[in-house]
């Protein structure tokens, strides 16, 4: 057997290198830091929302907030960028893309109707929740 | 005519299902959540026009982020799915990596 295996060693170290270097990537590789950063956005998606629903109407003013959309949207456009530097990237983009497109609606409606109602607030609440969880899901995934 | 939430949920599940089928087993519990979600939701926006707490258009519109979230649902899936697949071929790769390195001593 040893000398056999003498014999084919060329062979033998031209499958290992091969099996070695031949790894299926179908996914990105996971990425705890973004994993945290998704969860924290999401958080404070949800957060923004449920101040605003604490508040008087008079005091749902856009200009008073719109420093915590600001601040959304460039983490949204943060986690973006770092997918786009991902290999195998495509599923990804396109969930953040409709993210991006979502809370941009949200937030110009607010900017335009200068104020929310009670039922805006839970709507938007609810929907923007449902744009974040395929994201965090998907991640999670890649553990 | 009625129209059961319920029972219309539970056709698009089947729908899902005869579609993913063979993957159906690894993500079924991720597409059932999904679909649970979204059934919470219509609730609620149903719930909210009928109260007038918000209008039809603005319904209509949010209605139509369900299908934008459908749509990311399906992409999650996907990944789900595809990285399911890459670690079962990876550790098919190392079980036979793990083979020859044994036989070669």
């Amino acid at each position: 057997m040893q000398r056999v295996i003498q014999r084919k060693f060329p062979a033998i170290f031209l499958l290992l290198f091969l099996i070695s270097s031949c790894r299926v990537t179908l996914v990105p590789e996971y990425n705890a830091r973004l994993e945290t950063q998704i969860t924290d956005a999401a958080k404070a998606t949800d957060r923004l929302y449920i101040d605003l629903l604490g508040e008087e109407l008079s005091a749902r003013n856009y200009d008073r907030i719109q420093a915590r959309y600001n601040d959304l949207e460039a983490e949204i456009n943060s986690i973006e960028l770092i997918n786009q530097g991902r290999v195998k990237n495509d599923d990804f983009l396109a969930i953040i893309k409709n993210l991006k497109d979502a809370f941009h609606e949200a937030k110009e409606y607010h900017k335009e109707h200068k104020t929310l109602s009670n039922g805006e607030i839970k709507a938007y609440q609810a929907t923007l929740a449902g744009y974040w969880k395929p994201l965090y899901v998907a991640e999670r995934s890649l553990k | 005519m009625a129209f059961d939430i319920n029972e219309v949920f539970a056709q698009m599940l089947q729908a899902i299902k005869k579609t993913a089928k063979d993957d159906w087993g690894s993500i079924k519990e991720t597409a059932t959540n999904y679909f649970q979600d979204r059934k919470l939701r219509v609730e609620l926006l149903t719930s909210l026009m009928i109260d007038k707490e918000i209008d039809k258009e603005f319904f209509l519109k949010r209605l139509a982020d369900e299908k934008k979230i459908l749509e990311s649902e399906l992409h999650s899936v996907a990944i789900v799915t595809k990285a399911m697949a890459q670690k079962a071929a990876n550790a098919a790769i190392d079980l036979l990596q793990a083979a020859v390195f044994k036989a070669i001593g």
